[in-house]
Formats: C-alpha cells, sequence, structure tokens
C-alpha cells in the first residue's frame, strides 16, 4: 500500500495520492499556483518594502550601452546590470548555442559604488565564455520579440499607446534564453548565496533577475522612443507595462534537473498538494471566498482566450478550459452544493469526473487563490540538504521491500523493444546542451545519462531477485557497483511521496515537454506555447506589479492578468 | 607557477564528476568520488591531484576478500566509500590494500558520521579522525602508504592530541574556498576540462533538431 508521509494528520485526508499527480501527463498540466516562485519573490519583495531604482543608464541613440539598478534589500544592498547590444538578425536565436544576444545580464552583492563595472562589460557579454567571481551570481541573456518591440518603438516614439491585442499577441518586450546561477562560470556558489540571506530560497535571485530583466525591457523601448520621437515621444502607459512580463524559451535543459534534484521535486510538489489539501479541508467557505472565485473563474475565462500560441494540442486544451470553466460556474451558482461540508474537497474530486486535465489543475489552482493566509507559508521553500545517502547495512530483502512498495509502478513498465527504451538523454558537445536521441538510430548511447529511473529501478530488482536476502547493500555494492546510484536513490527517496516522475522517461510516450510545464509552473510560469514536444515558450511576471507598485493593495493579485478593461461581469459571460 | 584561474567549488564538482563517468566510474561513485575531489581541494589537500594521479586509477572494480578489500592499485575517490560502507555496517577494523590516494577517504567518512559515529583513518604515518562531520589530521611528513585502514564506531571516539591539522583549520579554508573561489593552474583545468569532455556527445545535424528549437525566431 502506498503510504504518504504527512505529518499534519487531518490533512492527510484531502492529500492527492503520489501515482496519481506524479504522472507525466498530469504534471505536464500544471498552472502557476500563488505559491509559485514568482509570486513568492514578489510578495517578499513587498513585504519586506525593497526599492529597486535605476543608478546609471548609459544608452546611445540605437539604444545600445547599460542600464544599472540598485536594489535596497533589509538584508543588504544588490546590484542588477543590463548590457543591450547591437546584434545581427542571422545571430539572434533561442537556443543555448548561440554566441550573441540582444541584451546580457548579471546579479551581484554590494551597491553599484562598489561593482567593478570594468570587468563586467568585458566578461558580461561573453556569457558561459566569461569568466566571474563570487561577488556575482546571476547571469542571463535575452533576446528581443522584434516584431512586438519594433511595433512600439514606432508607436511610443509617436506619442501613441499599443493596443491591448498587440500586447496579449506576445506578452513580453524580451525573451531570456538562459538564466545561470549556482557557480557557474565562477559565479557565487549557492552556498554563499544562501549564507548571504537575501535569496535564501532555490531559483530565488534566479527569479528577481528576470523580474529586473522586465524592468530593463520598460527602460530601454522608452529611451529608444525618445530617441526616435525627441518631444513627440510617450511612454509606455501604466496599465501596458503591467501586463508585459519577460517570455522565455525553455528546452531540453530543465529536464534532467527535476530528475536528478529529486528532494527539490518532492519539496516543491508536496508544498503545491498541501495548499489544495488546505484548502479542500475547509468545511464551509464564506461568501466573501465565494465571491472571489467567481470572480477569478470569470478572469480566466478571459485570460485563456489572450494565451497566443500555434501549438494545435495546446488551443484545444484552451477550447476544452473555456468549455470547461463553464461548467464550473455552473456549480457555482448551485446554492445546495455549498449547503453540504467541504464544497471545494467535493468540487476537486467532481472535476476529476467531469473536467479536462488542464481546468482540473487550472481549478485546483483557482481554488488556492483566495487562500493566502492558509497558505503562503508553503511557498517559504528553504535550501534543502540535497545529498543522497547510502543505507550499507540494510539488507537486501528490505531493500527489495520498500521497490515493491513504492516503486511498485516502476516494475509494471514494459521496457522491452523498442518501445520500452527507444530514448536516451545525453549532452552533446554543443555547450553540453542536453538532448534526446533515439537509442537505435542515432550515436551515443554509450554516453547516456541516467534519466530512466523507472528502467533502473526494474533492472536492481531484477538482480535483486536473485541475490541472497540476508546480504547487507555494502557488500551487494562492493560486487555490483553500478547499482550505487539507484539503490542510494531509493533508499533516500523512499519516505518522499512526491520525488520521482512515475512513467517511463525513456520510453517511447516520453513527451519532455510535460516535465518542462512541471517545472515552469513551479516558478510561475504562464502562457505555455509549446514549440515541440521538447521546448517551449512561456511568459513570467505578466501582471505582476512593477517595482514601485509592489506596496499597492492590489500587488498580489496578479493571478491569470487582463486589462481591466477586458474584464468581463459575471452574468455576462 | 603558470599560469592561473579562479574557479567556484562547484565548477570543480561539475567537472570532476564527469572526468570520473567518463573515466568509466560507475554512477553514483562518480558523485561520491567528485564531492571527495572538492572536500579536499578546498581544504588543501589536493583533490585535484588525486584525481589526475594515474587514470587506470579510475578504471576497474576493487576484490573483496575475507575480511579485507584489495583495491588492485585503484584510487580512494572510487573505492573508499565502498569500503567506509562496508566498515560502517559490520562495524570491524577493515583494511583497504593497494589504494591510491587514501588520504581522500576522509571526505566520504565526514558524510558518514551522523547518529554519533566516528571513524579514525590511517594510512603510512598519518592518521585522520572524522567525528560530527568535521575531521582532524595528523601527518608527520607526506606519505605514500597503499594502505588505508578503516576503523569506525559509535559515541566516544579516540582523540588525536595536537593534530597537526585541527578540523578547525579545515574549515576555515572550506569558507575561504566558497568565498573566494578556488585557484587552479590553466593548464590543469585544460587537462580536466579535455578528461570531462569525453562524457559529451559530438553532435550532428541529427541531434541538433534533437534537443530545442529548431530554427531562429525573430518574432
Amino acid at each position: 500500500m502506498e503510504q504518504i508521509n504527512i505529518k499534519n494528520n487531518n490533512i492527510d485526508d484531502f492529500m492527492r495520492a503520489p501515482g496519481h499527480v506524479m504522472r507525466l501527463s498530469k504534471l505536464g498540466c500544471l498552472h502557476q499556483t500563488r505559491i509559485s516562485f514568482a509570486r513568492t519573490l514578489v510578495r517578499r519583495m513587498a513585504r519586506e518594502k525593497w526599492k529597486i531604482t535605476t543608478y546609471n543608464k548609459q544608452l546611445d541613440d540605437k539604444g545600445f550601452g547599460q542600464i544599472v539598478y540598485s536594489i535596497k534589500t533589509p538584508d543588504g544592498p544588490l546590484t542588477f546590470t543590463g548590457f543591450s547590444h547591437s546584434l545581427l538578425e542571422s545571430e539572434r536565436t533561442d537556443r543555448v548555442i548561440a554566441e550573441n544576444w540582444d541584451a546580457t545580464f548579471v546579479l551581484s552583492f554590494g551597491a553599484p559604488e562598489n561593482i567593478k563595472f570594468d570587468a563586467l562589460v568585458d566578461e558580461v557579454p561573453l556569457q558561459e565564455l566569461g569568466r566571474f567571481s563570487s561577488n556575482e551570481f546571476v547571469l542571463s541573456r535575452a533576446n528581443k520579440s522584434v516584431r512586438l518591440f519594433e511595433k512600439l518603438v514606432d508607436l511610443l516614439s509617436n506619442g501613441k499607446q499599443p493596443t491591448f491585442d498587440d500586447i496579449n499577441d506576445v506578452g513580453y518586450l524580451m525573451r531570456t534564453t538562459a538564466v545561470y546561477g549556482n557557480g557557474k562560470f565562477g559565479l557565487a556558489h549557492f552556498e554563499k548565496v544562501k549564507s548571504e540571506g537575501r535569496l535564501n530560497s532555490p531559483f530565488q535571485a534566479e527569479m528577481l533577475g528576470v523580474y529586473l530583466i522586465r524592468q530593463f525591457t520598460f527602460d530601454l523601448i522608452e529611451h529608444c522612443a525618445a530617441a526616435r520621437g525627441g518631444q513627440k515621444a510617450t511612454v509606455l502607459a501604466r496599465p501596458i507595462r503591467r501586463m508585459l512580463g519577460i517570455g522565455n524559451a525553455t528546452g531540453l535543459g530543465m529536464a534532467p534537473y527535476l530528475i536528478n534534484h529529486p528532494k527539490l521535486l518532492n519539496d516543491w510538489i508536496l508544498a503545491r498538494e498541501t495548499a489544495l489539501a488546505r484548502v479542500r479541508s475547509i468545511k464551509h467557505p464564506n461568501n466573501g471566498d465565494l465571491e472571489r472565485v467567481k470572480e477569478l473563474i470569470g478572469r480566466c475565462q478571459v485570460h485563456v482566450t489572450k494565451w497566443p500560441t500555434e501549438d494545435n494540442e495546446q488551443n484545444r486544451a484552451i477550447i476544452h478550459i473555456v468549455e470547461d470553466l463553464f461548467k464550473v460556474r455552473e456549480l457555482l451558482e448551485d446554492s445546495a452544493w455549498f449547503e453540504k461540508l467541504r464544497p471545494w474537497d467535493r468540487m476537486v474530486s467532481w472535476s476529476e469526473q467531469h473536467l479536462k486535465p488542464e481546468t482540473q489543475e487550472l481549478l485546483n489552482s483557482i481554488l488556492i487563490e483566495p487562500y493566502g493566509s492558509l497558505v503562503d507559508d508553503l511557498g517559504s521553500h528553504k535550501f534543502l540538504d540535497e545529498s543522497e545517502e547510502t543505507r550499507p547495512s540494510m539488507l537486501l530483502g528490505e531493500l527489495k521491500t520498500i521497490i515493491e512498495n513504492t516503486y511498485g509502478w516502476a516494475l509494471e513498465i514494459d521496457y522491452s523493444e523498442p518501445f520500452g527504451n527507444r530514448y536516451f538523454w545525453y549532452r552533446s558537445a554543443e555547450k553540453e546542451e542536453p538532448r534526446l536521441g533515439k537509442r537505435h538510430e542515432e550515436p551515443g548511447a554509450n554516453l547516456e545519462i541516467p534519466i530512466g529511473v523507472a528502467h533502473d529501478v526494474a533492472c536492481l530488482y531484477k538482480k535483486l531477485l536473485a541475490c541472497n536476502e540476508e546480504m547487507i547493500v555494502a557488500e551487494f555494492l562492493i560486487s555490483e557497483p553500478k547499482f550505487r546510484r539507484i539503490v542510494r536513490r531509493i533508499q533516500t527517496l523512499a519516505e518522499l511521496p512526491y520525488s520521482e516522475i512515475r512513467d517511463n522517461l525513456i520510453g517511447s510516450d516520453c513527451e519532455p515537454i510535460n516535465i518542462l510545464r512541471c517545472k515552469l509552473s513551479i516558478f510561475g510560469a504562464t502562457k505555455f506555447d509549446p514549440k515541440s514536444k521538447l521546448w517551449t515558450r512561456i511568459t513570467l511576471f505578466q501582471g505582476a506589479p512593477l517595482p514601485d507598485e509592489l506596496n499597492l493593495p492590489d500587488a498580489d493579485d496578479w493571478f491569470a492578468p487582463i486589462f481591466a478593461e477586458e474584464h468581463v461581469a459575471w452574468e455576462q459571460l | 607557477m603558470g599560469a592561473t584561474i579562479r574557479i567556484s567549488i562547484r565548477e570543480l564538482e561539475v567537472i570532476a564528476q564527469k572526468v570520473l563517468e567518463g573515466a568509466g566510474v560507475p554512477s553514483g561513485l562518480d558523485h561520491d568520488g567528485a564531492h571527495a575531489v572538492v572536500w579536499c581541494e578546498a581544504r588543501g589537500l589536493k583533490g585535484i591531484e588525486a584525481l589526475l594521479c594515474d587514470p587506470r586509477a579510475l578504471s576497474g572494480f576493487p576484490e573483496r576478500r575475507a575480511t579485507d578489500i584489495d583495491a588492485i592499485g585503484l584510487s580512494a575517490l572510487c573505492v573508499a566509500p565502498l569500503a567506509i560502507d562496508l566498515s560502517m555496517s559490520t562495524g570491524k577494523r577493515l583494511i583497504v590494500h593497494n589504494i591510491k590516494s587514501p588520504f581522500v577517504a576522509i571526505a566520504y567518512a565526514v558524510r558518514k558520521t551522523c547518529d554519533d559515529r566516528w571513524f579514525e583513518l590511517m594510512w603510512g604515518s598519518s592518521r585522520a579522525l572524522v567525528v560530527k562531520g568535521k575531521a582532524s589530521m595528523f601527518r608527520t611528513k607526506r606519505s605514500f602508504s597503499n594502505i588505508l585502514t578503516i576503523v569506525s564506531g559509535r559515541s566516544v571516539p579516540s582523540s588525536i592530541l595536537n593534530p597537526s591539522v585541527p578540523a578547525s583549520e579545515l574549515e576555515e579554508r572550506y569558507h575561504c574556498a566558497l568565498n573566494e573561489g578556488l585557484v587552479v593552474k590553466k593548464s590543469i583545468l585544460e587537462t580536466l576540462v579535455a578528461m570531462a569532455n569525453q562524457v559529451l556527445v559530438p553532435t550532428s545535424d541529427q541531434s541538433r533538431s534533437s534537443a530545442g528549437a529548431e530554427v531562429d525566431d525573430n518574432q
């Protein structure tokens, strides 16, 4: 029997089973929640009254040069530097293998007065080929969304604002293609970032970098418009600014991360599931909560129609969401439904019978949204001890039992040729870009990286069946060291219910886009725009408050953002 | 000294893992070995030297003898974790013969000192005591022994009087490396990177299409 190790017993009954949640098809439907990293970061900046100001702007008439931002936090100052570059059209690519970009960025410890900008000018534009010190901790780059950027420069330079459709069609002025941290290229090790105290949760530093890139794009485009239009030029209207996020193109590189950081995955999914369980456990939602859910459903009905994608499957999913949300509305109008205990719990169960998977997960995000006081503590992820340790004294019989109890799903998969192990994951010689090869058609399977956890578990189990159950793990691993990684993984993760993706990641059914979607939704991404099964575009921070809006009363209300003018009254939808 | 470069301890760990993986060290042991390289290098104990000492010392499997282990000339980077696991499971003194760079065993022992467990490691005229996640060392001279003795127990360990390298000094060196990075010779780093690159698959048009965005995009 599957056990869920949740200490808070009264919530246990409302937790969804890992076997249900941790399937690729389910993870590939997740949406942003209020405890996603982007949302958590913005709340923290607001709570701690961070001050973000432009320290220095040196751009030429074409918009090339640099902008430096000062970030004051209660734990000390930070500096963000953005460089804008000339880029040939032929060089503009979202691929990690690109060598030049429209803009490059670095986030440093300390106040701008103490930053050695000469070194940054030389190194930051080089990105992976540059060398950095432990005073820098996030490195990134981005390319313009040329169509929207040029259109907006033209409009603003003539004193005009873009239409809502202009903004909704793209949603951002620049798209990041990589955000690096944790010691890469000499950057500060995450232990140092953690010890500095300002950004002490996983990916909070990287999310701050992306948030500041967004501000950089506003300042850059207004500079370009002013340079072109002179007196005629105007600035972006505030509602337009707010609806511009930052794009991102994410490829396979993100997929191995989730497999290689199972404790983090468990922590993040457990937080999300606990948030949902807490909401499901509410016996009688008050009228305010009900009205809030209705308002969010209405907002989502508009928001999803502004979700630009050319992907047929995603477009079908969006159509289903629109249809499904009408079913949810009917339920929300049914007063009898709310007279009985725990209507949200029953609604989640009902959704799994009556709605498409994408709408199920969107509904879960909506239900969590009104309950900040109940769930926001779950967004405070700390850096975990991610080490996996062997338990050498364990008997092989016990190890076998753990596999049967917690990895039974892996033993049920058919790994036979050609479908069961069709793919292999590897690192390409091109910037070590992770790629997915067809095992029997491409070279490199001998250099496979161990992503096929389920397959490895099944191989180990088969081996254990032929071993003496009284043998200890330490003795087994001396004669069979090739199983060391998977044995340790099983021993470490046995008590962590949401640590494993419960599918065959080397099988023909594996669609890596689902892994990307899972991680990106945890980051707080929206408007997923899959470009294939291997990569996707997304938007981050669309609707987020601007730096000088962090303490407005509605600063935290940016789930499924739409322009205020697009809001449609409940009864008119 | 030739040209040097400053790298982060995380960079060294990633490179070392790939070097070990590329040398054929089994998955899992490669990560243990990389951790040991960094643990030692960040504390001034020549972890990189241990990694580069002899590529043949990274390829192969130790042999279990009745009461001991024969490392058949392999590096402690890939044998010590197996031996320490065995020693703590049996609770008996364990001798590992024919082992290279035995001092790097300290790094793995440090990881296994939870629940009041301690380790005493001996090679040549050197000794290390590992307690509560920290190590102190006593060395009379640089030791080239190829025999490692592992003793493990719980609660009260023996002690090293007047250690030549106390735990506090090792931790101070680590914090310095964490904050300032590690300085390594460029030529050494180039050698490491070349070895690490053995795990990379040469690119091809087919492989490019297996990576994500197929086309440039200017939207």
